[in-house]
């Protein structure tokens, strides 16, 4: 057993003994050169964000562009141009400016690590950026104004105007009726919403209580006008949009016949609030899948 | 007007303070730690090298840590360009994680490495001055207050430690790879080269118990195998002397 264990104290150590793991004399010693870190220890990815401080992304072969290479010649977005660029428009040329900018600024400033003096190329074309950036902020604001301007309340002048619509519509001439009709229809559409040509997909959207207003402004005033000038007997006035829908949809006359044949079978109850846009919606769509149904047929 | 007293209360504990007063992680405090130390603190053979982002200075520690008294040990003849560096936590980022087979060799490397820095500060600082990269005005090149030349000197150390002590199966682990250099500063058939796992900065000390904790369940295995080969040795040997 002796034996085994002055073996494998022996075996253990040999190794360690073959070589000191000390430094002997350090005045001796041979110091090794420092070693400098190299890039070709990893890979970047091409499409890694920092690229986009390169005017080429990750196929950028110059740290800094030649005055050849840099877009002297050309000119800032002007007022008038941006004035026609919706939002998402505007959003993305400011987001390209800065990204130029972004990159002219990494130029400027390796520049000057190297010792480059003059950066008149590039400010002068940072400058265009800039003036882009401000009038973009210029039509922004521009359009607030107008927005916070369009937010003053018009009832007054709304209702008087559609007083004064309601009287022409009713007295004028057959000739003109014409030409008064078209005009209603832009009204509807302009005051109430309601477009002359309705749409499922766009019924969530369109019914509101400014339509419910608008059918009831509109029923009135066509019913009105065709009692003015026709001899017929119906009870006025309307019972809700249960009775006013038809003459949205209809012609006057069919209208005023569905309104009777509702009265006569008892149908037309007064909804309650919470029942009208549902009720619309639900009457509406019908009608124009059965006007399709009805284009197909033919 | 305090009394006699109280002064000397105050003076008291004001010394308790200074006395209680810790420089960093406990665990890392005092001297060099023997190979029972580290058992004994359940420490895996590594060596953690963690530079300083403010001047580039290097500092080796054998715990995933770093003391007060590692800096004045390490640190030993400051200078302008050579500042002894503050012991501030955020400044102090991990740049690599040497593991070794052994404590033995893990001791060897520390020790070496003081050694090497001892030599570059103190011994042959003319020589070492003489390898870096200077600036126009022939001091050390810099760039605010940072010296790029400490980290890669020692990482020179490194490699230089492990060639002259041949400190086979070592695994470094490199916080970024791009520091190691060129393959041909290292002698592969000892050395295997490896990333650190990537952490927030913040969450730099759980990383290094992390890879603390890795290695100690690395080394077990190892010890396990060792032992099993030398169980088998025994069982060869045995028939022989009885």
């Amino acid at each position: 057993m002796v034996n085994i264990i002055l073996n494998r104290s022996i075996s253990s150590s040999s190794c360690l003994l073959a070589r000191s793991l000390k430094f002997k004399d350090l005045s001796k010693i041979k110091l090794r050169e420092p070693i400098l870190p190299t890039i070709n220890n990893f890979e970047v990815s091409p499409d890694h964000p920092l690229w986009q401080f390169f005017p080429q992304g990750s196929n950028t072969t110059t740290p800094i562009r030649q005055s050849e290479d840099l877009d002297l010649d050309s000119r800032g977005w002007t007022s008038a141009e941006l004035r026609r660029k919706s939002f998402e428009d505007l959003h993305k040329i400011w987001y390209l400016c800065l990204k130029e900018r972004n990159i002219l600024a990494r130029e400027v400033r390796t520049g000057e690590s190297i010792g480059m003096m003059d950066f008149s190329r590039f400010n002068s074309i940072d400058i265009k950026l800039i003036k882009t950036q401000k009038r973009i902020k210029q039509v922004l604001l521009e359009r607030q104004i107008a927005y916070e301007r369009s937010q003053i309340d018009f009832t007054e002048e709304k209702t008087k105007y559609l007083q004064e619509f309601r009287e022409s519509f009713l007295n004028c001439e057959e000739g003109e009726f014409e030409e008064q009709y078209e005009k209603l229809i832009r009204l509807q559409y302009a005051f109430f919403g309601i477009p002359p040509e309705l749409k499922v997909e766009n019924l969530d959207e369109d019914i509101t209580i400014n339509f419910i207003n608008g059918l009831e402004y509109v029923s009135n005033l066509k019913l009105e006008r065709y009692l003015k000038n026709n001899d017929v007997e119906f009870e006025m006035p309307l019972n809700g949009p249960m009775e006013q829908l038809p003459f949205l949809l209809f012609d006057v006359e069919e209208a005023i016949n569905q309104v009777k044949t509702l009265r006569e079978e008892g149908i037309n109850i007064k909804l309650k609030k919470i029942e009208i846009i549902p009720f619309l919606k639900n009457a509406i769509t019908k009608h124009i899948e059965q006007e399709e149904e009805g284009e197909t047929t033919m | 007007m305090k009394s006699r007293a109280e002064k000397k209360m105050r003076k008291f504990l004001i010394e308790q303070l200074r006395q209680r007063k810790q420089n960093g992680a406990r665990l890392a405090q005092g001297k060099k730690k023997t190979e029972s130390d580290l058992i004994e603190s359940n420490l895996a053979p590594q060596v953690f090298l963690f530079k300083n982002l403010f001047s580039g200075q290097v500092l080796y520690s054998q715990v995933p840590a770093f003391h007060q008294d590692q800096i004045e040990s390490q640190f030993q003849l400051p200078n302008w360009q050579n500042r002894k560096p503050s012991r501030r936590q955020d400044l102090w980022r991990i740049m690599c994680i040497a593991n070794f087979k052994n404590y033995e060799y893990a001791i060897a490397a520390f020790t070496g490495l003081l050694d090497l820095r001892r030599t570059r500060d103190i011994i042959q600082k003319q020589q070492a001055m003489d390898m870096r990269k200077k600036n126009d005005d022939g001091n050390i090149w810099y760039s605010g207050q940072y010296r790029p030349t400490y980290a890669q000197e020692a990482i020179a150390d490194l490699s230089h430690v492990i060639d002259e002590f041949e400190l086979d199966e070592t695994r470094l682990y490199w916080e970024n790879e791009f520091r190691k250099g060129e393959n041909k500063y290292w002698n592969l058939e000892l050395v295997q080269h490896e990333t650190l796992p990537i952490y927030s900065p913040k969450d730099q000390s759980i990383m290094l118990e992390i890879m603390k904790d890795k290695a100690m369940e690395a080394f077990k295995i190892q010890r396990e195998e060792f032992d099993q080969t030398d169980q088998t040795d025994q069982t060869e040997t045995i028939p022989t002397t009885v």
